[in-house]
């Protein structure tokens, strides 16, 4: 396909990748992004997940809650907030967020509360106050659970922060957009490359932390099965008009 | 293991009957409770699709087309909202729509630039336009009679930026740029004369920041929030006198004659079809075409609805 | 389903108010498009997973390619569907395969996962007992890795439910055109109405399938036990 070899072309035009509008530029925007509506969705889910794990209360509620916020459009809510503030990107963040919060909080939760009562016990014997049974022993063992709810939230995020585009705003999605709106496919596949490379970039970075979480204790065996990690799904990708 | 294959079972009946049901394709067959009442029209036999770009006015001509045609006996299906023109100029290129609402201007740029990226049209006035499209435009597409209607480009600014700055043309803009935040359709970063590019072309414009949004209420939103300066509209759009914003004089004159007419696929532009639209063009001008536009933004009323009853009041429809 | 047969009832006026056999339509049209989405990406997901179960070497490559294509953004992947290999861009093609092939990651993985759960004392019963390797796996195995299953494709159904929308942008989409039109038509009340439908359609659409999988493994308590 020439559409390809004009992809390429695209990636590999030095011109292409400085300037207020490059590809730096837009994977800085993008990042942003990313990261301000993973860190708000982190400051929302972490403690939220660790209550409900810890106590084993409120969790049909919250899980349920949150499985209902995962049915939200991402791309319509952020419609919905750009009619009332228009270029901003406030409405982007929250929405990204909105996206990020259930795997964190499920995760979180989950790995809270599947702490080996076993262990609990044996900390308690050890003469631990509550506290610190939640601080140097559960949360530890969380970690990895926990950690892998984040890095399913920040992969959905990275490609969906795509949409911001669609406000006005930059990241990634410009190329989309704007490739899209003049039909310059190369400069369309070209932008998808990057967030996909970027995205898979985020998850390699992600799978080393996680291994560095893991208390030196457990390393030695297997990683346990994340069978709550659920990949959730992107709702929208790279949006255009 | 009967309950997985009942599952799956469930799962394929589900699959079928859902794709048996319901069209594959968005243009779904207009049904004909309209055309098969009235007397079998001139046009029975005939089957039009018809499309249009993602703006109100678009649709609202592009339904106009459809129920005047309708009315004749003819078959329509309408797939509106297709996108900008580089998408739905493909559609009718390969025969997937055959009549579109255009624009005389906007399309004979874009005809020429398929050839030649940098060509800009040398006609100036309609004759000159539709003679120039006839010849440039592939064999098997062609234009009608153009309509008086027409509905150009503007900048407008909102009244923040006009008291900050006193202009009231491109001129004026131009030498403003440096403190203006523009916003316009993603388009419009790289088109010319009406463009980024164009405006720095022939008027010296340097925008401080360039914004894209779609034309419509996301830039009346932005104007109205400041969020930008000034931006691109349609000169027929009802919002520009509603929200006091004002729109900037070409004084350069790069912006020219944009009248309606339609692109049709030329198998498809019989005598009969011909004479319909030609009378649909005569009877639709400027003043008409805004009140139309009004009353679909405004009132938020169906472009199906607006184009209904001006059909009626102008004697297309019973 | 005539529902579909007739022309796409127009949104009027700025409230909801006369408009709601609109959003049922598109409502329709929505199930209709996840329902084959969800259906062509099971099918690809079945023989994936069997193989990735059966052959362990490949399950990591499959489970790697299916993560790839998933992080690819949907409107590239629409657009390289529609024109790239031409399923053209005005119809639900590109849209109901992108969508198979994001639900593929999720699928997969449920599907291996799950069977790889069955524990090896059950299999081994079964092999004690006289069950070939093939009939184990539909008698024993994959009626135990139902709940796997189900809790993949209960999560496949919602994000598809939720991803049909970027198809408003090229004017189709479902729900979507909802949230699209009342953005360019200045109708709030319509974007509204396209989010409820949808976040109340994927609702419906979970609730349904966990009483599918009640139905269908009638031996799991409804709740799970507290550990």
């Amino acid at each position: 396909m020439s559409t390809f070899g004009d992809t390429i072309g695209w990636l590999t035009t030095a011109e292409n990748w400085w300037g207020p509008t490059g590809i730096l530029q837009r994977i800085e925007e993008h990042l942003q992004y990313s990261l301000l509506a993973v860190g708000l969705a982190a400051i929302i889910a972490l403690p939220v997940g660790l209550v409900i794990g810890h106590t084993g209360r409120f969790e049909h509620g919250a899980l349920g809650l949150s499985g209902a916020a995962r049915a939200i459009p991402t791309l319509g809510l952020l419609v919905l907030l750009g009619r009332w503030y228009p270029v901003q990107v406030g409405p982007v963040i929250i929405v990204l967020a909105v996206l990020a919060i259930p795997p964190i909080l499920a995760n979180t939760a989950a790995g809270i509360s599947g702490v080996d009562p076993a262990v609990r016990d044996a900390a308690q014997g050890m003469g631990m106050t509550p506290t610190q049974v939640l601080t140097r022993v559960e949360v530890p063992l969380a970690a990895p659970l926990t950690l892998a709810g984040i890095r399913s939230a920040l992969l959905q995020v990275i490609a969906t922060a795509t949409i911001a585009a669609f406000a006005g705003l930059g990241g990634l999605g410009r190329f989309i957009i704007d490739g899209f709106a003049v039909r310059d496919e190369a400069r369309v596949y070209g932008g998808s490359i990057v967030v996909a490379v970027l995205a898979l970039v985020g998850e390699g970075l992600f799978v080393l932390a996680q291994r560095s979480a893991r208390p030196a204790g457990l390393r030695r065996r297997r990683a346990p099965s994340p069978a709550v990690t659920v990949p959730i799904p992107h709702t929208a990708g790279g949006v255009s008009t | 293991m009967k309950r997985i294959r009942l599952l799956a079972a469930v799962v394929a009946v589900l699959a079928l009957v859902a794709g048996a049901c319901g069209d594959d394709d968005d243009s779904t067959t207009g049904d004909d409770a309209a055309g098969g009442d009235s007397a079998a029209g001139d046009l029975a036999g005939q089957s039009l699709n018809i499309g249009s770009a993602n703006f109100p006015e678009s649709v609202l001509l592009a339904e106009i087309y459809a129920g005047a045609l309708e009315a004749q006996g003819a078959e329509v299906n309408v797939t509106p909202n297709i996108g900008s023109r580089e998408v739905y100029f493909a559609a009718i290129e390969n025969g997937e729509i055959d009549l579109l609402p255009e624009y005389t201007n906007s399309l004979l740029s874009f005809v020429l630039r398929q050839d030649d990226p940098n060509a800009t049209p040398d006609a100036t006035n309609v004759d000159e336009q539709v003679a120039a499209l006839k010849d440039a435009l592939p064999d098997n597409l062609t234009v009608l009679t153009p309509s008086s209607a027409e509905d150009k480009d503007v900048i407008v600014c909102n009244q923040d930026t006009i008291d900050q700055f006193g202009f009231s043309d491109l001129s004026g803009l131009a030498e403003a740029s440096g403190d203006i935040t523009l916003g316009g359709p993603p388009e419009f970063a790289e088109r010319s004369p009406f463009g980024i590019p164009g405006l720095q072309q022939f008027y010296g414009a340097e925008f401080a920041e360039f914004v894209p949004l779609e034309i419509g209420p996301p830039i009346v939103d932005a104007l109205n929030a400041n969020a930008i300066n000034c931006g691109n509209l349609f000169s027929t759009d009802a919002a520009i006198s509603e929200n006091d914003f004002t729109a900037l004089e070409d004084d350069k004159n790069i912006v020219p004659a944009e009248a309606v007419l339609p692109l049709i696929n030329a198998d498809k532009a019989t005598p009969e079809v011909t004479a319909v639209l030609d009378d649909v063009s005569a009877a639709l001008d400027t003043e008409g075409l805004t009140a139309l536009n009004a009353q679909v933004q405004a009132q938020g009323l169906a472009e199906s609805e607006v184009a209904a009853q001006w059909l009626s009041d102008n004697g297309f429809t019973d | 389903m005539h529902v579909l047969a007739a022309r796409p009832p127009s949104w009027s006026g700025f409230g909801i108010h006369g408009n709601w056999d609109v959003v049922w339509y598109y409502t329709v049209v929505h199930l209709r498009i996840t329902a084959l989405a969800l259906a062509l990406g099971a099918a690809v997901a079945f023989p994936l997973g069997l193989a990735g179960y059966r052959w362990r070497r490949t399950y990591p490559g499959i489970l790697g390619v299916t993560n790839v294509l998933y992080t690819i953004p949907s409107l590239s992947l629409l657009v390289l569907l529609g024109l790239g290999f031409g399923l053209g861009l005005l119809n639900d093609r590109p849209l109901i395969v992108a969508l198979a092939i994001y639900t593929l990651a999720i699928l997969v993985r449920n599907l291996v996962e799950g069977l790889r759960g069955v524990p090896d004392s059950v299999k081994d019963a079964a092999a004690g007992v006289g069950y070939t390797p093939r009939r184990s796996l539909l008698a024993i195995e994959l009626p135990l890795a139902v709940p796997a299953i189900m809790a993949g494709f209960r999560v496949a159904a919602v994000s598809t439910i939720s991803l049909v929308s970027v198809g408003g942008v090229l004017g189709r989409g479902g729900l979507g055109f909802l949230f699209f039109e009342g953005f360019r038509r200045n109708r709030t009340s319509e974007i509204i109405a396209g989010i409820v439908a949808s976040v109340l359609l994927a609702v419906v659409v979970d609730i349904a399938l966990v009483l599918t999988r009640r139905v269908l493994t009638p031996w799991t308590p409804a709740r799970a036990a507290r550990r």
